[in-house]
C-alpha cells in the first residue's frame, strides 16, 4: 500500500500544450537534389503531448503543422508545394505525428534523449516511424514565467522523408532532378504545462 | 564597334553567371532567405524569412542567354561585313 502510494506521488504526469508563446515552433526541411537545392520551413504547429519527466517512455500525444504554411522563399515555388500536384494542402490540410512509444531515454540534468516511435502522417499517408530526439525541460521559474505559465519543454527531432512512400509525385521530371527523392526534415517544438 | 559591344555583351553574360554561381546558384529567383534567430532561453536556433531577392538561374540564366545571342549575331555581322569588304577590295 505504501509503495503503491509513493509511485503515485512520484508520478507526475502533466500535459504539454504546444505554443508559439512558448518558443517559435517550426519544421525545417531540405531537399538536395542535382540541381536544386531547397530550404523550407512550415509552421501553424498545435498539439497536446503527456508526459511524466521522471519517466519519459510514457509520453504520449499529437502535434501537427499546417500544410499551407509551407514556405520555401520563393512564393510560385510555395504555391506549387501546397497544390494539388504536390502536398494538395486543400485536401490533406495538416502533417502529423503521433507518439506511440519512446525507447532508449537517457538523462543530463534538465536535458533528455532517446528515441521516439510514432505515426507520421503526410499527404494522407500514415507510416510508423522511429526518430531520435532531445528534451529540455524547464521547471517553472521567473524566467520561464515572462514566457508563458509552467514549466516549458522544448522538443527537437529530425528525420528523413521519402517522397514516393507518401506519394507525392510533383511534377514530371522535377522528383530526382529539381527536388530531392528523400527530403529531411527537422523539427523543434515548444510547450508549455500551463497553458 | 560591333565587336566591342559583343565582346562588352559576353563579359556581361559571363559576369551574370558567376554573380549567380556565388550568390547561391538557386535554381529559381529567391524573395526571401532564411535568417537565424537564437533562443537564449531553451538555447535553440529556428528561422525566420526575411524579404531579400536572390536572382535566380530562371532571370540571370534568361538575361545570359540574351546577351550571348547578342554578342552571336553581332560578330556574325561583323564577319559579315568584313568578308563584303574583303571580297570588293
Amino acid at each position: 500500500m505504501a509503495l503503491l502510494i509513493t509511485q503515485a506521488a512520484t508520478a507526475q504526469v502533466k500535459t504539454v500544450t504546444i505554443s508559439n508563446k512558448v518558443g517559435n515552433n517550426q519544421s525545417t526541411w531540405t531537399s538536395d537534389a542535382p540541381l536544386e537545392k531547397i530550404k523550407g520551413t512550415a509552421g501553424g504547429a498545435a498539439g497536446r503531448l503527456t508526459l511524466d519527466w521522471n519517466n519519459l517512455t510514457t509520453m504520449r500525444g499529437t502535434v501537427s503543422f499546417q500544410t499551407a504554411t509551407m514556405t520555401t522563399g520563393n512564393t510560385m515555388r510555395d504555391e506549387g508545394l501546397r497544390s494539388n500536384s504536390w502536398l494538395d494542402a486543400t485536401q490533406y490540410p495538416t502533417i502529423s505525428f503521433s507518439v506511440v512509444s519512446v525507447s532508449g531515454v537517457t538523462k543530463n540534468g534538465n536535458t533528455a534523449s532517446g528515441k521516439v516511435t510514432g505515426k507520421f502522417t503526410l499527404h494522407g499517408v500514415t507510416k510508423t516511424i522511429t526518430a531520435p530526439f532531445t528534451m529540455k525541460y524547464l521547471a517553472e521559474s521567473a524566467a520561464t514565467r515572462k514566457r508563458a505559465p509552467g514549466d516549458l519543454i522544448n522538443i527537437a527531432t529530425s528525420f528523413s522523408v521519402a517522397l514516393k512512400d507518401y506519394n507525392v509525385k510533383g511534377t514530371r521530371g522535377l522528383v530526382g532532378s529539381k527536388v530531392g527523392e528523400v527530403i529531411q526534415v527537422s523539427v523543434s517544438l515548444f510547450g508549455s504545462t500551463g497553458l | 564597334m560591333r565587336k566591342y559591344i559583343a565582346y562588352a555583351c559576353l563579359v556581361l553574360a559571363a559576369g551574370a553567371l558567376i554573380y549567380w554561381f556565388a550568390t547561391g546558384h538557386h535554381y529559381w529567383t529567391q524573395t526571401q532567405v532564411q535568417v537565424p534567430v537564437k533562443d537564449e532561453l531553451f538555447d535553440t536556433t529556428s528561422y525566420e524569412w526575411k524579404d531579400q531577392l536572390i536572382l535566380g538561374l530562371d532571370w540571370l540564366g534568361s538575361v545570359a542567354a540574351g546577351l550571348t545571342a547578342v554578342a552571336v549575331v553581332l560578330l556574325w555581322l561583323e564577319r559579315r561585313a568584313r568578308k563584303r569588304q574583303t571580297q570588293s577590295a
